[in-house]
């Protein structure tokens, strides 16, 4: 156990000086690995390059590329307006509509992009200007923004669900619509957390112009293909018509028809663009991927997992015990590490100790995942907080963390609510 | 001259990684249309899969680690760039080398374990030397860029990043940080 907590340590070092966090949990877990082995560099090299080699070539990972190829597509068709249009013509016309419309356009695009920080960023560039407009406080308009993107990895179909489904050895598809639920859960807590913030200080979102019903229902027109390619992939995989890894290059398929069909990806340059910002982003992945895969196997074999099993029996730990000291755990580790890396170094670690439990390893995910996501907006670390104020380099770091907080607590109120009721997550699996 | 052939080599691994994205969704695309509008499927799908992940992969890396795009954690960045920018900077750059290429020795040398044993896939029939020595080859380029990209910026390998981008049609648009989940 020592042994693997200082391998942990040293890769915070190495970590905080800006080493690439794939390199440096693969050099860790590489050097543990051989040390516990007593020296022996060969076992150690002969695991990495298998490791590299079996994940690099796992059909079942080939979800990720064609996933994030799927949301590259997406964005470059530009919906992201028409989605806030539409969001806008439902509840644009109450007070904090605005806010409650990014909300809803952040779903939108989420339910097709899988990614947090291109919905965040896409967002940011289209709400802003118009909650601006209207003079709403730039707290709440900065803080809905970061918090909207975070629905990028809770609603299905998302990259880290497939990553913690690979640590977890559980079923891709299971956990996405396990995702669906909890996703609309929190898109509604998110739409009550702007409700809220209106109730307490009304100057902050006053309400938007009304739009008649024709341009309503033109509105609602031009988005029906997202939806379409939301309910085909997920729908697809649900039925059992498609595994997850043919869902997902259905859906890049759809999505680069889509963005055609929307007069964009015409151009031979704008295909090689868009294929080599997804290889780009899948080999950042991937590298921290084969870098945690080499570090789980140092900490297998240093023996922390078993470790773990011993002194929550030794405690006699209920299994919700466990799960919410995980939770914590993960919440203050997420406000330094991202998403990925968190999931693939984390989880492995509690893996047995859950097992022995009997938790219910989807339902588990589905936490994991929203602790993630969490980990998202909070201070000091907040990738999307940063990505907000990329966009939108006039406001203060410290009003857009402030504006975020009451979603912190819309995302607290989900935990406890699928902590305390696990159908949340799960139910749905039951059904069908 | 050196610059060309670094654009070059930087584009071919471009070419090669997207050209396996490209045909890694139209092959699941026409798998699963074969299956249900025709009754017939491509006989193989996920073999081949297997074979075009490592081109998509690996090419993706070698463009990632040259311009040191990889996930960092940069919570302490201007803390230590204030004391020790340039130690740093080197030790970032000689750390990713040294682990690059020790991945590429490694993967190369377990492409040559598999061809002496002769191993092969099997549904396909393919020889499965090939994944570890096509990842090893494509690293083998990737280490060399990096290498050319360190010479060229001194170790400011951020700054080749407007070359190895393809997207000169929408520059900033996006950039694969805004893909990353």
């Amino acid at each position: 156990m020592t042994l693997a907590i200082i391998g942990f340590a040293v890769l915070l070092v190495l970590s905080f000086i800006g080493f690439p966090l794939g390199f440096a949990t693969l050099a860790v877990g590489l050097v543990g690995f051989a040390y516990t082995r007593g020296w022996d560099w060969h076992a150690a090299f002969t695991m990495m390059s298998q490791q590299v080699v079996e994940t690099g070539s796992s059909y079942g990972l080939s979800v990720i590329p064609l996933f994030v190829l799927m949301g590259v597509f997406i964005y470059r068709s530009h919906i992201s307006e028409d989605l806030y249009r539409a969001s806008y013509a439902m509840v644009g016309r109450f007070r904090g509509g605005l806010a409650q419309s990014t909300v809803l356009a952040c779903a939108g695009f989420a339910a097709v992009s899988g990614s947090s920080l291109a919905t965040a960023a896409t967002m940011a560039k289209v709400a802003m200007p118009h909650m601006r407009s209207y003079r709403y406080d730039d707290s709440l308009s900065s803080g809905v923004i970061s918090a909207g993107g975070t629905l990028g990895i809770m609603i299905p179909p998302s990259v880290p669900m497939v990553i913690y489904s690979l640590v977890a050895q559980v079923d891709v598809g299971q956990m996405f619509i396990a995702g669906v639920v909890p996703g609309i859960l929190l898109t509604l807590l998110f739409m009550g957390a702007v409700y809220a913030s209106v109730l307490r200080n009304p100057g902050s979102g006053p309400a938007g112009k009304p739009m008649s019903r024709p341009e309503r229902w033109q509105a609602y027109l031009r988005v029906w293909p997202v939806l379409a390619l939301f309910v085909f992939v997920l729908g697809g995989i649900y039925a059992g018509a498609f595994t997850p890894t043919e869902a997902s290059g259905m859906g890049a398929m759809g999505a680069a028809l889509f963005a055609i069909w929307r007069g964009h990806l015409r151009s031979l340059r704008d295909l090689y663009a868009s294929l080599i910002e997804a290889c780009k982003t899948t080999a950042t992945l991937f590298t921290v991927i084969f870098g945690a895969q080499v570090f789980a196997n140092f900490i297998n074999l240093s023996g922390l997992p078993g470790d773990l099993v011993n002194i929550v029996d030794d405690m006699h730990l209920s299994a919700i015990g466990v799960v919410v000291a995980v939770c914590i755990i993960n919440i203050i580790l997420g406000m330094i590490f991202e998403s990925v890396g968190l999931l693939l170094l984390v989880v492995p670690v509690f893996l047995p100790t859950l097992i022995q439990l009997d938790v219910d390893l989807i339902w588990f995910g589905i936490i994991m995942i929203l602790v993630v996501e969490m980990g998202l907006i909070t201070p000091p670390i907040g990738m999307n907080v940063f990505v907000v104020k990329t966009v939108i380099p006039d406001l203060a770091l410290g009003r857009i963390f402030r504006g975020v907080m009451p979603f912190v607590v819309a995302d607290i109120i989900a935990l406890a609510l699928i902590l305390i009721i696990p159908a949340i997550a799960v139910g749905v699996l039951v059904l069908r | 001259m050196l610059d060309r052939i670094f654009v070059l080599t930087a584009r071919v691994l471009a070419a090669v990684a997207g050209t396996a994205l490209l045909v890694m969704m139209s092959l699941t695309f026409v798998d699963v249309v074969g299956r249900y509008g025709f009754h017939k499927s491509i006989f193989g799908t996920a073999e081949i899969v297997e074979y075009l992940m490592i081109l998509t992969i690996f090419a993706g890396i070698a463009f990632v680690t040259a311009s040191n795009d990889h996930i960092t954690i940069t919570m302490f960045d201007s803390w230590i760039e204030r004391f020790v920018p340039n130690v740093r900077r080197w030790a970032v750059v000689l750390f990713s080398i040294g682990c690059y290429a020790l991945i590429t020795w490694h993967l190369l040398a377990h492409g040559i374990d598999l061809w002496s044993n002769g191993m092969r896939s099997p549904v396909l029939d393919l020889p499965l030397w090939v994944m570890p020595a096509a990842g090893g080859v494509l690293s083998a380029i990737g280490v060399l860029l990096m290498l050319t990209a360190t010479g060229k910026t001194r170790g400011y390998l951020e700054r080749v990043r407007p070359e190895l981008s393809p997207d000169e049609a929408a520059p900033n648009e996006t950039s694969n940080r805004d893909f990353a989940p």
